[in-house]
């Protein structure tokens, strides 16, 4: 089905820059990919001598495309800065096709984020991982994602609720995000001042805010083991709200 | 049947203060279902979800105002593909919140692999005026009103290439998917502006060139420049080509039903809601020449 194939090139040349220098250079590349009609190749090649609609078309593509990470992921995306875009670029190249659920976007890209820094090729941010684990229960808890969940960092169990999640954290959360709000005003952030504690919080998020709980290992355990006696659990539940 | 409803308003969150303090500001609501329901996806069980809340909100709104309901999600123009479970949504939506008329876009966002998954194109591209996509476009309209009873509306989208060797100009083909389909216009004026800003196209040749019969409801917006091209951003008040447009245009379409004010929430504080106000009363200023306003 020829339209198809000619509706899926220019989809594929919006969303790649590279792509479209490419093919500009070489239209043979086309016919390598797609099954189309000389019409459509001459469609394509005149598309893309159009470059200024096709750049704004790229450019749209990136904005449309980036929009709903920052807006899921503020914390990290701000954290990031500046290197955000290199790192969107990374993910796109590496997960070139996105649908229309930003649950799977942004859960995807939370583990493109945490392999990248399991194998050091982020490491100027401390409290990355940490961060992006934060972020990740609180899209978990948005898009009721309760299993396959892509970090082990992130606990579901049923006796928390679908509104709560249990995190483990390499820092403390309660500075971290006070670091955040800071940063959102203009300060940077002092990693230094943000205590280690490798230990499991738990986490409610809702209207876009997040209410955390530091744990003990002893309750942390009794919680996943399932053995915390109903009326303890929930009165750990209320600190939350 | 083709009572003029007056003067609309786009919904976003930032309009909740001005629509409880002046509900007459505004003689209908049009919301974009798509924003308050999830998707999961083609074949996902139980695949459109809306929140309760949401629900509630635009029952609440319904009480109020008439609603009309602008798609996002249908892609008519993605070719090899018509999303039957996303027509059914559509109909369950209408049966619960009975819409004035549904619309969607004359492009396509969605591209899909063999096993039909969806991929966003994360924006809507153009489709091409030629017989191929009109004869898909028909059949898919086609469907769509054989089971919502309401006008089903298809709005002129906006573009930043141009494609060569097409079979007909814009205008035209607009003209004939209507006449054939018998799906209405949803004339978006702001549109009209940006194609004819970017292609250098004089604004009311345009209009000329399409049957303004077809047009059911008018859409009117800001927009800006980014980077090289003038964009559809939405970005607060109308242009002064647009209300040059919008006199132009209203009093020869004897079918049009409404005019809507679109603008994008995070524009809110550059018009504030004075600004909005002014927005939605020099519309109705225009409308009121030539139109009398019937309450649906
Ligand atoms: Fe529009």
């Amino acid at each position: 089905m020829s339209l198809k194939e000619f509706q899926q090139a220019f989809a594929d040349l919006v969303a790649n820059g590279d792509f479209c220098r490419a093919v500009k250079q070489n239209p043979e590349l086309l016919d390598e990919k797609y099954v189309l009609t000389s019409l459509e190749k001459d469609r394509i090649i005149f598309l893309l001598q159009q470059s200024r609609g096709i750049g704004t078309s790229c450019m749209l593509y990136q904005i449309n495309r980036f929009t709903p990470l920052y807006d899921l992921m503020p914390y990290t995306c701000n954290i990031l800065g500046e290197r955000t875009r290199e790192y969107t670029r990374q993910f796109w190249a590496y997960y070139p096709k996105s649908n229309f659920q930003f649950k799977d976007e942004v859960m995807i890209f939370s583990q493109f984020l945490l392999e990248q820094i399991a194998l050091g090729n982020i490491n100027h941010i401390p409290i990355l991982e940490s961060l992006v684990n934060l972020e990740m229960a609180g899209n978990c808890i948005r898009f009721a994602v309760t299993d396959n969940v892509p970090s082990q960092a992130v606990i579901f169990l049923e006796s928390l609720g679908t509104a709560n999640r249990l995190l483990f954290s390499r820092y403390d959360v309660v500075q971290m995000l006070a670091a955040l709000d800071q940063l959102g005003a203009g300060v940077p952030v002092d990693y230094e001042a943000i205590a280690a504690v490798n230990c499991f919080y738990l986490v409610h998020f809702t209207d876009r805010r997040f209410a955390v709980q530091m744990l003990s290992d002893a309750e942390a355990t009794a919680i996943i083991e399932e053995r915390m006696d109903k009326a303890q659990l929930n009165v750990l539940l209320a600190t939350l709200v | 049947m083709n009572d003029f409803v007056g003067v609309g308003i786009l919904y976003n969150r930032s309009l909740d203060t001005l629509l409880d303090t002046v509900p007459d500001a505004v003689d209908y609501i049009e919301i974009i279902p798509d924003t308050w329901f999830s998707d999961k996806g083609v074949g996902a069980a139980g695949r459109f979800d809306m929140f309760p809340a949401y629900e509630k909100r635009i029952l609440e709104l319904g009480q109020r105002w008439p609603l009309v309901a602008h798609h996002v999600g249908f892609s008519l123009g993605t070719a090899g593909y018509f999303d039957e479970a996303y027509l059914d949504n559509v109909i369950r939506l209408q049966e619960q919140f009975g819409f004035l008329w549904n619309s969607d876009h004359l492009s396509y966002s969605k591209v899909h692999d063999e096993e039909v998954t969806e991929y966003s194109t994360c924006l809507a591209l153009p489709l091409t005026f030629d017989e191929e996509v009109m004869e898909m476009l028909t059949g898919k309209i086609g469907q769509i009103k054989e089971k919502v009873d309401t006008p089903f509306l298809m709005e002129n989208n906006v573009y930043f290439v141009k494609f060569n060797e097409e079979k007909y100009e814009e205008g035209a083909f607009l003209a004939e998917l209507c006449n054939r389909s018998g799906c209405g216009l949803l004339l978006d004026l702001h549109n009209v502006h940006a194609n004819a800003t970017n292609f250098n196209f004089d604004r009311k040749q345009f209009i000329d060139s399409l049957d303004l019969k077809d047009v059911v409801e008018i859409h009117i917006a800001g927009g800006n420049v980014i980077g090289e091209m003038y964009l559809d951003s939405h970005s607060g008040r109308c242009n002064d080509e647009v209300w040059e447009l919008l006199d132009y245009v209203v009093p020869n379409c004897p079918n049009l039903r409404g005019v809507t004010f679109e603008f994008h929430e995070s524009y809110f504080n550059t018009m504030g809601n004075e600004g909005i106000l002014e927005q939605l009363e020099h519309a109705r200023a225009i409308c009121l020449k030539s139109k009398n306003i019937v309450c649906p």
